[in-house]
């Protein structure tokens, strides 16, 4: 999940235009999804998702990122937090509209690799608020953005984390891996 | 020329309430050492009170020597206190600020000397604003805090920064360098 160091993961208008990626965190996050076969999303995420990365290793200017995360992307299976989208048509893809806690911890029983979200924070904040998420990677963007969609929001109690490690990328961004305690 | 530095504790949510973290030994260390190099510290009314409970420790030692010590140097650190209510102040390392908070900072920072620390909420978002802090050293605890004060409340503009370095605790806290870039745009 990427943030801003004063905690939001989009501006009002959803703009993303200041989370700095390169390729350096490009392959640190391909080692993360090498550990996973399963991507979870919000439907606001999914639908973005879904919108570009089923054809973007097939477009003429693809760069090495968009080749195997697209790759990732078509082979993974795929969970969705959503009331609204309906299952039928979809590619490997699960629609979870209720009883998250019972369909989350089936998932999480089941023999396989990690279960990796990206952004969706609503989906986030429902699943964290649930005690359902193990791990978390923030990647803190060296900027104040001064308002905009919270990471972290209606979280009713106080969580505390252990910090696993850290890595600094050139770009100034800053990686913080934390576990549930 | 003097630097002015923002150091303060925060939630991995962007909290900084006194209540939301807990500090422990090593980083109590960490701030009497910073504590000890600083030519002064400014604090708001809310933080200055919250501080003068270190004074009771200087009559009353715990017997703790982390806490003794941050308590020592809290009690010789010069301390500049930004406030409309306050009148007077019986501490003697403390002083009222006379004038504005921009005229005051800038006449500290053209005084030679150590570096001035920055150390309430409200003080480190105004002189953010006034684009007139040379560096922040957040220190990010292991917790979501859930609710509480928000740190960077009432920033407007998008500030840039540049990550300096980072330190580690064993505890689990970071603490993130960062230096302006005075690359702002306006959200408005």
């Amino acid at each position: 999940m990427h943030t801003s160091l004063d905690g939001f993961v989009a501006g009002l208008n959803g703009e993303m235009d200041w989370i700095k990626v390169d390729d350096a965190i490009f392959d640190f996050v391909g080692t993360m999804t090498d550990q996973s076969d399963t991507a979870l999303y919000g439907r606001v995420t999914y639908q973005m998702m879904e919108s570009y990365w089923p054809k973007a290793g097939e477009k003429p200017n693809a760069s090495k990122h968009d080749i195997e995360h697209s790759r990732w992307y078509n082979t993974v299976s795929k969970i969705v937090l959503s009331k609204t989208i309906k299952e039928t048509g979809l590619n490997n893809t699960k629609i979870i509209s209720e009883n998250l806690s019972d369909n989350i911890n089936k998932l999480k029983n089941q023999d396989g690799k990690n279960i990796l979200i990206f952004g969706s924070p609503s989906a986030s904040n429902s699943l964290l608020n649930k005690g359902l998420i193990d791990e978390f990677w923030i990647f803190v963007n060296p900027i104040l953005l001064g308002q905009g969609i919270p990471l972290f929001k209606d979280v009713s109690e106080s969580i505390k984390l252990s910090l696993l490690e850290t890595k600094s990328f050139n770009n100034g961004v800053i990686a913080l891996h934390y576990s549930k305690l | 020329m003097r630097r002015l530095v923002a150091a303060i504790n925060m939630t991995l949510d962007g909290y900084c309430d006194h209540t939301a973290v807990s500090p422990d030994e090593e980083i109590h260390q960490h701030y009497s050492d910073l504590l000890s190099n600083a030519g002064a510290v400014l604090y708001g009314r809310k933080t200055y009170q919250l501080m003068e409970y270190w004074r009771t420790l200087v009559s009353n030692p715990t017997g703790n020597k982390t806490m003794d010590e941050f308590a020592a140097v809290m009690d010789h650190t010069p301390k500049i206190v930004f406030s409309h209510t306050l009148k007077d102040l019986d501490w003697e390392s403390a002083r009222l600020a006379n004038r504005d908070i921009e005229k005051e900072v800038l006449e500290l920072k053209q005084q030679s000397g150590k570096d001035i620390f920055v150390g309430s909420p409200g003080l480190i978002v105004a002189l953010t604003k006034l684009n007139m802090i040379d560096e922040y050293q957040i220190c990010v605890h292991p917790v979501i805090a859930g609710s509480g004060l928000p740190l960077f409340k009432d920033i407007v503009d998008k500030t840039n920064l540049k990550l300096i370095k980072t330190k580690t605790f064993s505890g689990g806290a970071v603490i993130l360098y960062y230096e302006p870039t005075n690359e702002k745009t306006t959200n408005r």
